[in-house]
């Protein structure tokens, strides 16, 4: 039982280091191993199933397998960051959409999209004003009268604030020479239940958010000509309004400095997946437009969308300026909360003769971040005018009731003063210190590097000594993790850079 | 009547073979595939029903829309029980809707009857996913339309009554579930401000902009902190002496459970009908609603059934809810529904009512059957499966505690490829540790991690809409707020009379 468990343990490590540490690490032409697309969005959304179905594409052109990995956060900003923080030698390749633009430019992130090099561009898709069928506003005239009628408190949704579909919203407003209130939503899901349930007047969207739903109704499109597919549906152009290339638009772009011929090479796979029967059935499906724009048309594209999001961006007062310096002042006195709260405490305890409880300590910290989050909030911008609640308001509340339920607490404590049963806290604190490393060195050894520490240290500082089991558990789990989310799901799990 | 008899033909499609190019074979054995797939994503910290569902997609492309959509389907519908697991077996959530489950199960798991608390999951979610698909079928239509009505100050209100349900949750300790609630809250202002774009205390990190992601912080508050507490409590001769069975629940318990369950699978079936208040709401609302009418409301917390059932029925119908606004209204009703909507289009289908009517109508008429036979599978694999959990439960604390910090750190790597994931899982784990320690109760802070949010960008999109009164003037939302505001109330209430009555005695 025990030489076979022995065995068992043996092969297992052994067929893991096989998979994890391949024979050949000398450098091939490219590409060599796995090409990444990062995605910036959970699986499942548009641009995910864009690049998924470009990857399954791909690779009939290519010997190396795809791999799609979502790295959402930050409406892009982290995915932009994932890819400007690797190597520029073409493994990893940002799906980029037309929201990028002003993602960039709200977050004041310290990086532009100049430091990306733009591939092509594969779909393309007019933004379009959508209304529901069922209610008073339906056409183009309809919205401008209504919009007149109301004076700016017709109400306009979509998704998010600063994005593609909003600024589109604004450059609108300013062409048609009316006024409304932007009322953003979490998805365009969600603002499209918002139009269907009369919450709003007027969705920004493109024409295939109408699929399916009939009870939506595109009052105008912004393009040249009608489109093919809804000749019904009049253009701006037509009515008389100057918007005639509003589109949304994806495409695959690299960091810059990324070598010519790997550029070239990923070009060339890219003009070839445009052409594919099954890329183009999928487009089809999804009711955008296949197209391709080479380097320099996409580059100029993106530019020209850079300096339009800029100007609406201004125009919406979404663009912050920059930190005034009572804003700043008061962040820096905020970081100063915390220490005076712990020594307002201290003076108590001391006046009291008291030694801090456990309890006493979660409280009195509770009570420095609200005063921290509370004095911080004063240094966030007013209410849009005309509005009574701003940015401060819930961070205001919240962080004042924070703050009496900790001072009750802590004053409660005081009172009774009882500390809570100690256990074995040394061996939880050097876990802690176990799961810090495990934290620390992922990002340098890898995910089954620093597994071997966190779990063989975790059992022994435990207690266990059976070292064959162990090593067996180790063994399963790394296997297990690496057959599950490695092979089946096809999660990367980090390798390490020291391995790379 | 028609309807029925349309659901029969689905189930001939599935059972026969009624599909041109598909082997008699094929819908069951995908079913069981898709069951089990499902089953192990709940289990999984990290891996939630729509990344699990999402995860599926690109094994679908070469296969029948209907099987395709039956795999989905499957994978959707038992993630939710898989969920409910590891919340009974080691006090670990898999899934948001499962936080409300943890607190009875786990009880029971730790008196050394898991078995009963599994069983009684698996029976409430079953059932609940049936009569879910039922009320689906039946009630579509006039429920779309409800939900529909649905606009920001109701949805304000939806989360305020949410957030009530922490009052009952704390009732040991007012106070510091007071604290650990509205520090939850204050957490979740962390981020781009919903309505100006203004970035709230991000401390430039750009993995902040979005808020604190909610299930690393989930992951670390359940697994990590439940993990450090036991180490710190562990009893090496108790843990030697432990069992744990894996025996199910009487059919007199369970026939018990009746009322609680069916109330409970209503009310997660309307509540998850709302796009995207879904099955976490219905799970605590339908626990809170489940204590307040039950007449052995005490046990609730310790161990009791109707506390685990409740919960479970409701995640279970959930399910058929979110599937109403995809198939009627072809918009998402949850975030699972939303990655379901991109794998029909890829399959050339469009959602939305025209699918009843028009050549697709099988399609709709098969998911309704195979969602029936989905929950009747899921039964019986549950059944199997419990006394494969119980068993991974027996395993040496010593082995198991530091193997289930692993996989939490997986779990919200994987969530989106991201280290700094894992340092939100460390950090929210450590002040699990220490919330648990000193007896600050985190399922409040869970919650309000949940609502806040929600709470405040409906607030503030209301107030764009109108002015203050519209909270009162909105009837649903005036009857929300009023059922928010007894609920608030209630257990203090309770608590008065109690102590009057003991003072008389």
């Amino acid at each position: 039982m025990r030489l076979t468990i022995r065995l068992l343990a043996w092969t297992l490590l052994a067929a893991l280091a096989v998979t994890l540490f391949p024979a050949d690490a000398a450098h091939a032409e490219y590409p060599d191993r796995p090409i990444s697309f990062i995605v910036h969005t959970k699986p499942g959304g548009a641009i995910d199933l864009t690049a998924r179905v470009v990857a399954k594409v791909a690779r009939k052109y290519v010997d190396v397998p795809f791999v799609v990995e979502n790295r959402y956060g930050g409406s892009g900003a982290v995915a932009m960051r994932a890819v400007l923080g690797g190597e520029p030698d073409g493994y990893m390749v940002l799906a980029a959409p037309a929201t990028f633009v002003s993602t960039v430019q709200i977050t004041q992130s310290d990086f532009g999209m100049d430091d990306f090099y733009f591939l092509a561009c594969l779909t393309e898709a007019p933004e379009a004003l959508i209304t529901n069928r069922n209610s008073d506003v339906v056409t183009l005239e309809d919205i401008v009268a209504d919009a007149r009628e109301k004076g700016g408190r017709q109400i306009w949704v979509g998704p998010g604030v600063g994005s593609l579909d909003h600024l589109m919203a604004i450059k609108t407003w300013d062409k048609l020479g009316i006024d409304a209130t932007w009322v953003p939503y979490d998805g365009g899901g969600a603002a499209v239940a918002a139009l269907l349930g009369e919450h709003g007047v007027v969705y920004v969207g493109n024409p295939q958010d109408v699929k399916g739903r009939p009870d939506l109704h595109i009052a105008a499109v912004s393009a040249l000509e009608r489109l093919d597919r809804f000749p019904d549906t009049p253009t701006f152009v037509e009515a008389g309004y100057d918007l005639p290339g509003e589109i949304m638009w994806r495409g695959f772009a690299v960091r810059k400095g990324t070598p010519p011929d790997v550029v070239a090479y990923l070009e060339d796979l890219l003009y070839k997946v445009s052409q594919d029967e099954e890329w183009l059935e999928f487009v089809e499906a999804n009711s955008s437009v296949a197209v391709f724009y080479d380097h320099e048309e996409f580059t100029a594209l993106v530019d020209r969308s850079g300096e339009d999001s800029v100007k609406y961006l201004r125009m919406a007062k979404i663009l912050a300026s920059d930190e005034d310096d009572a804003a700043r002042r008061i962040r820096i006195l905020s970081w100063l909360m915390i220490p005076a709260v712990a020594l307002l405490i201290g003076i108590v305890l001391a006046v009291r003769r008291q030694r801090p409880t456990g309890v006493l300590v979660v409280a009195g910290l509770s009570l420095g971040v609200a005063v921290m989050f509370f004095v911080r909030a004063w240094g966030f911008p007013p209410p849009t005018p005309g509005q009574s609640v701003g940015p401060a308001t819930i961070p205001l509340i919240w962080s004042a009731l924070l703050a009496v339920f900790a001072a009750i607490t802590v004053r409660a404590d005081m009172v009774e003063h009882k500390d809570v049963t100690h256990g074995r806290v040394m061996l939880v604190l050097g876990i802690i210190v176990l799961m810090g490393i495990f934290v620390a060195a992922l990002p340098y050894v890898g995910f089954f590097v620093a597994t071997v520490i966190l779990l063989a240290g975790g059992i022994y500082a435990i207690g266990y000594r059976r070292h064959v089991v162990v090593l067996t558990v180790t063994a399963a789990v790394l296997a297990f993790c690496y057959i599950v989310f490695i092979r089946v799901l096809g999660l990367p799990l980090p390798i390490g850079s020291l391995f790379q | 009547m028609e309807v029925l008899q349309n659901l029969l033909e689905g189930f001939a499609t599935l059972v026969g073979s009624g599909l041109a190019g598909v082997s008699w074979w094929e819908p069951s054995v995908v079913i069981v595939a898709g069951i089990m797939i499902g089953i192990f994503v709940g289990v999984m910290p990290g891996l939630s029903a729509s990344t699990g569902v999402a995860l599926m997609v690109p094994f679908t492309y070469g296969m029948h829309p209907l099987i395709a959509l039956i795999l989905l389907a499957a994978v959707y519908t038992a993630s939710a029980y898989g969920g409910c697991i590891t919340a009974i077996a080691i006090n670990t959530p898999g899934t948001p809707a499962a936080v409300a489950l943890a607190y009875d199960g786990y009880a029971l798991t730790k008196r050394g009857e898991p078995g009963r608390a599994l069983g009684t999951a698996l029976i409430a979610n079953c059932t609940g996913g049936i009569l879910g698909t039922f009320i689906l079928i039946l009630f579509s239509v006039p429920l779309a339309r409800a939900a529909l009505a649905f606009g920001p100050p109701e949805y304000f209100a939806l989360a305020v009554f949410g957030l009530t349900i922490v009052v009952s949750m704390a009732s040991k300790n007012m106070l510091k579930g007071a604290v650990s609630t509205v520090l939850g809250l204050l957490l979740m202002t962390i981020g781009l401000d919903p309505i100006t774009g203004f970035m709230r205390y991000t401390f430039n990190r750009p993995e902040l902009i979005d808020g604190i992601s909610f299930i690393p912080a989930l992951i670390g508050l359940f697994a990590v902190g439940e993990v450090l507490l036991n180490i710190e409590r562990m009893d090496a001769v108790k843990a030697a002496l432990q069992t744990f069975s894996s025996k199910m629940p009487g059919r007199k318990e369970v026939l018990a459970l009746k009322r609680s369950i069916l109330q409970s699978s209503a009310l997660g079936t309307v509540i998850g009908v709302v796009p995207g208040a879904g099955a976490t709401i219905a799970a605590f609302i339908a626990y809170n609603e489940a204590k307040r009418v039950s007449r052995k409301s005490e046990e609730f917390g310790s161990g009791s059934l109707e506390g685990i059932a409740a919960p479970a029925a409701a995640a279970g119908g959930s399910v058929g809810g979110a599937l109403v606004p995809l198939l009627t209204l072809g918009i998402p009703g949850s975030a699972a529904t939303a990655v379901l909507i991109g794998a029909l289009m890829l399959h050339g289908v469009t959602p939305g009512p025209e699918l009843f009517a028009g050549k697709n109508s099988y399609l709709v008429y098969g998911l309704f059957a195979s969602l029936v036979l989905g929950n009747f599978a899921l039964l019986v694999l549950g059944v199997m499966g419990n006394k494969l959990w119980v068993k991974i439960i027996s395993a040496p604390k010593a082995l198991l505690y530091p193997a289930i910090l692993v996989i939490a750190f997986v779990g919200s790597y994987g969530v989106a490829n991201s280290m700094f994931d894992v340092l939100i899982c460390l950090i929210f784990g450590i002040l699990g540790w220490i919330l648990r320690r000193y007896g600050f109760p985190t399922a409040p802070l869970v919650l309000a991690l949940i609502l806040g949010y929600m709470a405040e960008s409906n607030f503030r999109r209301a107030l764009i809409m109108g002015d203050p009164s519209i909270f009162i003037t909105s009837p649903v939302s005036a009857v929300i707020l009023a059922l928010a505001v007894l609920s608030f109330a209630m257990p203090f209430i309770r608590a008065r009379r109690a102590r009057r009555k003991a003072a008389d005695a």
